[in-house]
């Protein structure tokens, strides 16, 4: 859909150049951490401007999560507010990097809502995402599969094989791993009996396996007649070639904000399989590609991201997070409004999230948190929102704003809630 | 012989976890105190009966529908996959044998016409005139919510493509009836839908309608700066990226939303019960009978994906549809826009006819509800229960676009070739001509 764009580089011109003019390879460091931080962060665009872009994404993703793993754990105790909260601090935590994107972008291609599930539940699958968010797909898929959390959001408790359940056989193969047109209807019923004989101790926020309850019996699933189990139907899956295709559409699709071309989702998919599914090659292999780096301003902010790099440009570090507020934006952690998760696509740019956006900046606490020792200055205003190349729209309108308000009668919010609504802080 | 069953799940709704977290009511109150800085002060109500509550309204029936030119369609989207045999029930022995203790108790079921009857809390709404057409759903059927709510969403009942780009159906009406209205169609309580996506017509989906107050105040030179600094921003530029230019067009909806905002009055609760549905259907009343050309409204309700539980879930939804539907249809009756306003329901699929467990797996034809000018009673041909397909499923005995046609071309006079890739057949005699 946006290729064409891509391609002709408007508005923001490819740039991998390590020679590149001062305010290009701002821009570069600056597109690089918007896509693998929650950032930028003031301040932080400038102190990497000189670095060599290949050591930097090397550095980036030298990151297993352990960088802010001193934090405690949430005493979840089936309290959903704590547990939400707890993960937006680690969100607005300035050493978030890589790891915690993926942890991100995992909750949203395996999806559960604490609507359905306990906060134990959510919070052990959480670990179970934070452990292999950066490690490997085949991993992470089976211990989804036996999920509590999982188990209970697409009714895979009590699946028996009597009454098998179709939904988690039907979303693992939709969603999580082949995607629609790789497998038939037959297979889901096929999966649904070869999953069925779990059930959840909701107290204990446990698994058990009643064999009695498994069906037994061969079945035919993607080719295979035997008698399938967890494992084997995993195993089945994860070796179809449109595995591998599937999650690295995904990924390339969240990471980049389009959709791969073809040749290129080829390469990717290739890797992804020689490299027995490891996820970290995969995302070097999109970080470090042609389509990565002239994909500026192709991805839309989702709420939760537009918050998270929003709060320390109005110096409001400390404020604490409205949840409300992102349940209205459509984005509340944990709470996806279905198992498809929050898509990439220009939903996070109408006209809903301006007006969420601009009531943000308008709250109340917010305006006296902003640093009053800004300088209300449109380049200053820009740099502190990680803004290195702006449209000259975008530009003629702060121009305007800080000639009609002046910087002394509230000419600094003015400014930031203009940035922070424009098209250059709305995608990333 | 299994000691260690789960035991009873408490299921929180959202709205219950929100509730935990301390936040609903917040919101609600801000949203009522953010609509009495929009100063309104009720000189210039359209409508000198706007005075009375619906509530003190006894129910009647819609007439024949008023002049087509300016008619209006509100769709109610049963997100999901409504149980469309636990809605409109037919009196049948083999449907009985296929769901014991599933259906909703017989004895408490309003009869609509002989041998069907109806889920009892949507008797209000068939007091005040429903008509249904049955068994709506693909000749190629597919299982995934994803799949079918983008067919239903685009217009696309095969799957094949309608050659209209990105569009969605209802964003096509809005181009055929408005384009160049402030607002065409907006869709309310859940954001954006991909069904009111146009090429033309501005649509707007906003989760919070109440958002936007921000923008009307007045007197206020700093806000002034403001809605024109946005406004500026929100003008197309030259040479811009597909994105650019969508996040553009968001800064314009949102000051045109603000715009129509400023013209309704939304104090009064007018009969509406305290729900999420009755309280977004309150503000659809005062939408369409505001004047700015908005000629569709879009409103999700969701939770109808019931494999579980799906007696005591579905009861709750029926009872929520049933009651803001019934609000809305006097509501209409008391703006005055009754006559020309259709409300309709679509949803992804219906269920499985044979239960599974206490719930049911994905299905496929389904009824739809037509609330308005309408031929009250059953409408087409109910699918077979004695002739499921290899599924397992009902067999549709109307097209999704046949559907549309009929929402398209009978109600709202657009030729169905306009706004639809295939041919249909409009179930034109549903409305009260």
């Amino acid at each position: 859909m946006h290729e064409d764009d891509v391609k002709a580089g408007f508005i923001f011109a490819q740039c991998t150049d390590p020679y590149l003019a001062v305010m290009e390879r701002h821009e570069a460091v600056a597109h690089l951490l918007r896509r693998t931080t929650f950032g930028p962060r003031p301040g932080q665009v400038e102190r990497l401007a000189d670095r060599d872009l290949g050591e930097l994404i090397s550095e980036i993703l030298d990151d297993r999560g352990d960088r802010a793993e001193g934090a405690a754990p949430p005493d979840v105790a089936d309290d959903a507010e704590t547990l939400v909260r707890w993960w937006i601090n680690r969100l607005r935590d300035p050493r978030a990097g890589i790891h915690e994107r993926m942890v991100w972008y995992w909750h949203g291609h395996f999806t559960t809502s604490l609507d359905r599930v306990s906060a134990e539940m959510m919070w052990r699958q959480h670990q179970r995402i934070r452990r292999h968010a950066l490690g490997n797909f085949g991993d992470l898929a089976r211990e989804i599969a036996t999920d509590a959390a999982m188990l209970v959001y697409l009714d895979g408790s009590g699946s028996t094989g009597d009454n098998p359940n179709e939904n988690l056989a039907r979303e693992l193969m939709e969603l999580f791993t082949l995607g629609v047109g790789n497998y038939t209807e037959d297979d889901v019923k096929a999966g649904a009996r070869a999953l069925s004989g779990h059930w959840v101790d909701w107290e204990r926020a446990e698994v058990h396996f009643e064999p009695d309850d498994h069906y037994d019996r061969p079945v035919r699933f993607l080719g295979e007649r035997s008698r399938h189990d967890v494992d084997s139907v995993i195993d089945a899956v994860l070796a179809q070639p449109a595995c591998a295709r599937h999650v690295a559409s995904r990924l390339h699709r969240h990471l980049v904000g389009l959709d791969p071309e073809p040749a290129h989702l080829d390469e990717l998919a290739a890797l992804f399989r020689d490299r027995d599914l490891e996820i970290l090659p995969l995302v070097e292999a999109i970080l470090r590609s042609d389509a990565f780096a002239g994909a500026r301003r192709t991805r839309p902010r989702q709420p939760v991201e537009w918050l998270v790099a929003a709060l320390p440009a109005l110096g409001a570090d400390d404020v604490e997070i409205d949840l409300w507020a992102l349940e209205r934006a459509g984005q509340l952690p944990f709470h996806p409004p279905n198992v498809g998760g929050w898509p990439d696509d220009d939903r996070w740019v109408d006209g809903s999230q301006v007006l969420e956006r601009v009531n943000r900046v308008l709250d109340l606490g917010w305006r006296e948190a902003i640093d009053t020792d800004v300088e209300a200055d449109v380049d200053t205003v820009l740099a502190r929102c990680g803004i290195w190349e702006v449209s000259p729209a975008t530009r003629a309108v702060l121009d305007d704003a800080i000639r009609r308000q002046s910087e002394y009668d509230r000419g600094l919010e003015l400014l930031l809630a203009l940035t922070l609504t424009s098209p250059e802080f709305s995608l990333a | 012989m299994i000691s260690d069953r789960p035991h009873p799940r408490p299921e929180p709704s959202r709205r219950q976890v929100l509730g935990l977290l301390g936040i609903g009511g917040a919101a609600a109150a801000s949203g009522c105190g953010a609509l009495r800085l929009l100063g309104h002060d009720g000189t210039d109500d359209p409508n000198p009966l706007g005075v009375a509550a619906p509530s003190s309204v006894a129910p009647g029936r819609i007439g024949r529908a008023g002049t087509v030119d300016d008619r209006l369609l509100v769709v109610i989207e049963l997100s999901g996959g409504n149980d469309g045999l636990s809605t409109i029930v037919p009196e049948s022995g083999r449907l009985r044998d296929l769901r014991p203790g599933l259906l909703p108790d017989g004895l408490e079921l309003a009869d609509l016409i002989a041998g069907t009857q109806l889920h009892p809390a949507l008797a209000p709404v068939r007091d005040r005139g429903l008509a249904v057409l049955q068994g709506i759903g693909s000749s190629v059927p597919d299982g995934s919510h994803f799949e079918m709510e983008r067919r239903w969403w685009v217009g696309d009942g095969t799957g094949t493509g309608t050659g209209r780009g990105s569009t969605g159906f209802l964003g096509r009406v809005c181009d055929a009836l408005a384009a160049d209205a402030a607002i065409a169609g907006v869709s309310l309580g859940a954001g954006a839908t991909p069904a009111l996506r146009a090429d033309h017509a501005t649509t707007i989906g906003l989760p919070d309608p109440w958002a936007a107050w921000f923008l009307t105040e007045d007197g206020d030179s700093w806000y002034d700066s403001l809605r024109h600094g946005l406004r500026t921003l929100g003008a197309a530029a030259h040479n811009e990226s597909a994105r650019v230019r969508a996040a553009r067009r968001g800064l314009d909806d949102a000051l045109s939303f603000a715009d129509v905002l400023r013209s309704i009055d939304d104090e009064e609760e007018r009969g509406f019960p305290q729900t999420e549905l009755g309280r977004q259907l309150r503000l659809a009343g005062g939408l369409l009978d505001s004047d700015i050309g908005l000629r569709v409204v879009h409103v999700p309700l969701g939770g109808f994906d019931t494999h579980d539980d799906q007696l005591g879930s579905h009861n709750s939804l029926m009872e929520e549809l049933g009651g803001a539907l019934a609000a809305l249809q006097d509501d209409l009756i008391v703006r005055g826009i009754a006559d020309r306003t259709l409300i309709a329901t679509t949803s992804e699929f219906g269920r499985r006819p044979e239960q599974n467990g206490n719930g049911t797996d994905h299905g496929t034809a389904g009824p739809a509800l037509l609330c308005g000018p309408v031929s009250p009673g059953l409408h087409g041909d109910a699918p077979r229960l004695d002739r499921l397909d290899d599924d397992g499923n009902l067999v549709a005995t109307a097209m999704i676009e046949d559907y549309y046609a009929t929402l398209a071309e009978s109600w709202l006079g657009i030729p169905a070739a306009e706004v639809l890739a295939r041919n249909a057949n409009p179930a034109a005699e549903i409305i009260a001509a």
